[in-house]
C-alpha cells in the first residue's frame, strides 16, 4: 500500500522544518532511487528480474492463448482441406479482406474447395469474425504477431496452409 | 642526456595530449553510466544493443555509435543566424572545459632519481584561481550559442544560463574561501597533499571533514554550473525545447554535448581535489607508499584512487539527475541568492572565527 502525503501543509501551518530545508527529503529520494538501482542490478543476472523491459527480439511477451494473430487454414486428418469455400468468412469480414474463388472437386460427393483463398493482411483488423463464422472450423488464428514486410502482403492459400513455422496449438 | 629529453617530452608534450584525450574518452564512459544508470534506476535496462566485432559489451559502444551518427548528419544553420558566433559558440564551451582540467593533479609528484615529474599538466601556483577564471568563460559558449541561433527558445536558454551561472558562481567562490582558510594555499597539489594529514590521529583531513557545509554548497553550485538537473534550466526540454543548443545539429551539437560531460568531469575532479582528498589514498601517505612499493606503482595507485573518486562523484551527478525534478526559475534564483549565499558567508565567518576562539592560531 502506498502512503500518500498531502501536498499542501495543514490549514494555517507551514511545512515542518525537515521538509522546508529540502535536504532530508532529497536524501530520502536518493535512497529510493538507489534502492531501485541496487535491486535491479542484483536481480538482473538472475531469473526473476525486477526490470520490466522485455528485450524484444530475444524475449517476447507472453501472449494469451486467445490472442488473435495471423490466420491459418486447417486440414483434415487425411490431409484434405477443411474449407468448403462457403464464403461465410468473407461475408462476415468487416474489412472485406478475404477473397475466395470456389471450385468443385472432380468427385461430386466431395463438394467444393477454395481454388484461391487470399487474405489481404494489410486490411485485416484481426477481429476473428472469420473464425467464428466458419461452420467447418477450417480457419483459426495463431499467436504469430510478426508480420512486418517490405511489400503489401496478400497471404495466399499455400501460405495460410503452411504448417512449417507455426504448429497448431 | 636523452633521459632529460624524455622527461621533458613527457611533461610538456605527452601530458597535454593524453589528458584531453582521456577526458574525451571519458565522455563515452560518462554517457554509458548515465544511460545505463538511468535505466536501472527507472526499472528498465537501458541501451545494451550496439555491438563491437559481434560482442554486446553491455552497450559501451552506444555513445560511439551516437557520435558517429551525429558526425554524418546534416549540418543545419538557421538562415538568420550570426554565422561567426554560431560557429564559435561550441568551441567556446569546449575549450574552457578542457583547459580547466589541466591544473587538477591526478597524482603526487613522481620522483625518479633527480627528476621530479608533477602528475598534472600545469602545476600552477594559482591553480584554484585559474580554474575559476577559465570556467567562467564557459558561459560565453552557452550565451553566444543561444543568441546567435536567432531562435526565441535558444535565447531564453542562453539568458537563463548567464543569470544562473553568475548567481551560482558567487556561492561557489565563497564556498571555496573556507577551504582556502583551512589549507592556506591556492596551489591544488598543496591542497591535496595537506588532505593526507590525519585529524585526531585517525580521520583523514579531507575537505569534506573540515568543511562539510562548504562541500554541500560547492556540490550544489557545481550542479548549477554544469547545467545538470535539478538546475538544467538553460536546456529545460519541457519548457524551451532544448534551450541554447536547439538549432545546433551534427558535430556542433556533439561538441556542446561533450562539453557538458567534460564539464562534469572537471567539476568532479575539482570536488575530489578540494574535498575528497584528490589522489590521496586514505591512511597511506606518499612517503610510506614509495618506501614499500616504489615510485612508479605509487603513482599508478594514486592515479587509480583519483579516478575512483572522480567517477564516484560522476555517478552522484547521474544519481541526482534521475532523482530530482527541475527547479522553477524563481526557486532557482531564490535558492542561489537567499539560501546559498548567506550560508556560504556564514561558513566563511565560522571557519575564520572558530580557530581564533579555540586558540589554534
Amino acid at each position: 500500500m502506498i502512503k500518500i502525503k498531502p501536498v499542501s501543509p495543514p490549514e494555517g501551518k507551514r511545512y515542518p522544518i525537515s521538509e522546508r530545508i529540502y535536504l532530508v527529503e532529497i536524501f530520502k529520494g536518493m535512497g529510493l532511487t538507489l534502492k531501485h538501482l541496487v535491486r535491479n542490478l542484483v536481480t538482473y543476472p538472475t531469473k526473476n528480474r525486477t526490470v520490466v523491459t522485455i528485450q524484444y527480439p530475444d524475449e517476447t511477451r507472453e501472449y494469451s492463448p486467445r490472442f488473435r494473430g495471423r490466420h491459418r487454414l486447417k486440414k483434415n486428418p487425411d490431409g484434405s482441406l477443411r474449407c468448403v469455400a462457403c464464403k461465410l468468412c468473407a461475408e462476415n469480414c468487416p474489412s472485406h479482406c478475404i477473397f475466395i474463388e470456389p471450385a468443385a472437386y472432380p468427385d461430386p460427393s466431395m463438394g467444393n474447395y477454395p481454388k484461391r483463398y487470399e487474405i489481404n493482411i494489410t486490411r485485416c483488423i484481426f477481429c476473428g469474425f472469420c473464425v467464428e463464422a466458419c461452420p467447418k472450423g477450417a480457419i483459426e488464428m495463431t499467436e504469430v504477431s510478426e508480420m512486418a514486410g517490405s511489400t503489401r502482403a496478400v497471404f495466399d492459400k499455400d501460405f495460410l496452409l503452411a504448417d512449417g513455422e507455426e504448429p497448431a496449438r | 642526456m636523452w633521459i632529460d629529453y624524455l622527461v621533458w617530452t613527457v611533461q610538456n608534450l605527452l601530458f597535454p595530449v593524453v589528458v584531453p584525450v582521456v577526458l574525451l574518452t571519458g565522455v563515452i564512459l560518462a554517457v554509458w553510466i548515465e544511460r545505463r544508470g538511468a535505466g536501472f534506476i527507472q526499472d528498465r535496462v537501458g541501451p545494451n544493443r550496439v555491438t563491437l566485432f559481434g560482442f554486446r559489451n553491455a552497450g559501451l559502444m552506444q555513445p560511439i555509435a551516437d557520435a558517429l551518427k551525429l558526425l554524418v548528419k546534416e549540418e543545419f544553420i538557421p538562415e538568420k543566424a550570426d554565422r561567426f558566433l554560431f560557429f564559435l559558440a561550441p568551441t567556446l564551451s569546449m575549450i574552457p572545459a578542457l583547459l580547466t582540467f589541466m591544473v587538477i593533479p591526478f597524482g603526487d609528484v613522481l620522483v625518479l632519481g633527480k627528476y621530479r615529474i608533477p602528475l598534472q599538466v600545469a602545476d600552477l601556483n594559482v591553480g584554484l584561481l585559474f580554474i575559476f577564471a577559465i570556467s567562467s568563460l564557459g558561459v560565453y559558449g552557452i550565451v553566444l550559442g543561444g543568441w546567435s541561433a536567432d531562435n526565441k527558445y535558444s535565447i531564453l536558454g542562453g539568458l537563463r544560463s548567464s543569470a544562473q551561472m553568475i548567481s551560482y558562481e558567487i556561492s561557489m567562490g565563497l564556498a571555496i574561501i573556507g577551504i582556502l582558510i583551512v589549507f592556506e594555499s591556492v596551489r591544488l597539489n598543496d591542497i591535496v597533499r595537506m588532505q593526507g594529514d590525519l585529524l585526531f590521529g585517525f580521520l583523514p583531513r579531507w575537505g569534506i571533514v573540515v568543511q562539510p557545509l562548504g562541500f554541500l554548497l560547492f556540490f550544489v553550485a557545481a550542479l548549477a554550473e554544469t547545467n545538470r538537473i535539478p538546475f538544467d534550466l538553460p536546456e529545460a526540454e519541457a519548457e524551451i525545447v532544448a534551450g541554447y543548443h536547439l538549432e545546433y545539429s551534427s558535430f556542433k551539437f556533439s561538441m556542446f554535448f561533450m562539453a557538458e560531460y567534460v564539464n562534469m568531469m572537471v567539476a568532479s575532479g575539482f570536488i575530489v581535489s578540494l574535498f575528497l582528498g584528490g589522489w590521496q589514498i586514505p591512511w597511506l601517505p606518499t612517503e610510506a607508499l614509495v618506501a614499500h612499493v616504489g615510485p612508479i606503482l605509487t603513482a599508478v595507485l594514486q592515479v587509480a584512487a583519483f579516478a575512483v573518486k572522480l567517477w564516484f562523484i560522476m555517478w552522484v551527478f547521474v544519481w541526482v539527475r534521475w532523482t530530482l525534478p527541475r527547479f522553477r526559475y524563481d526557486q532557482l534564483m531564490g535558492l542561489g541568492w537567499r539560501v546559498m549565499l548567506p550560508l556560504a558567508l556564514a561558513n566563511i565567518f565560522v571557519t575564520s572565527v572558530v580557530p581564533f576562539v579555540l586558540g589554534v592560531y
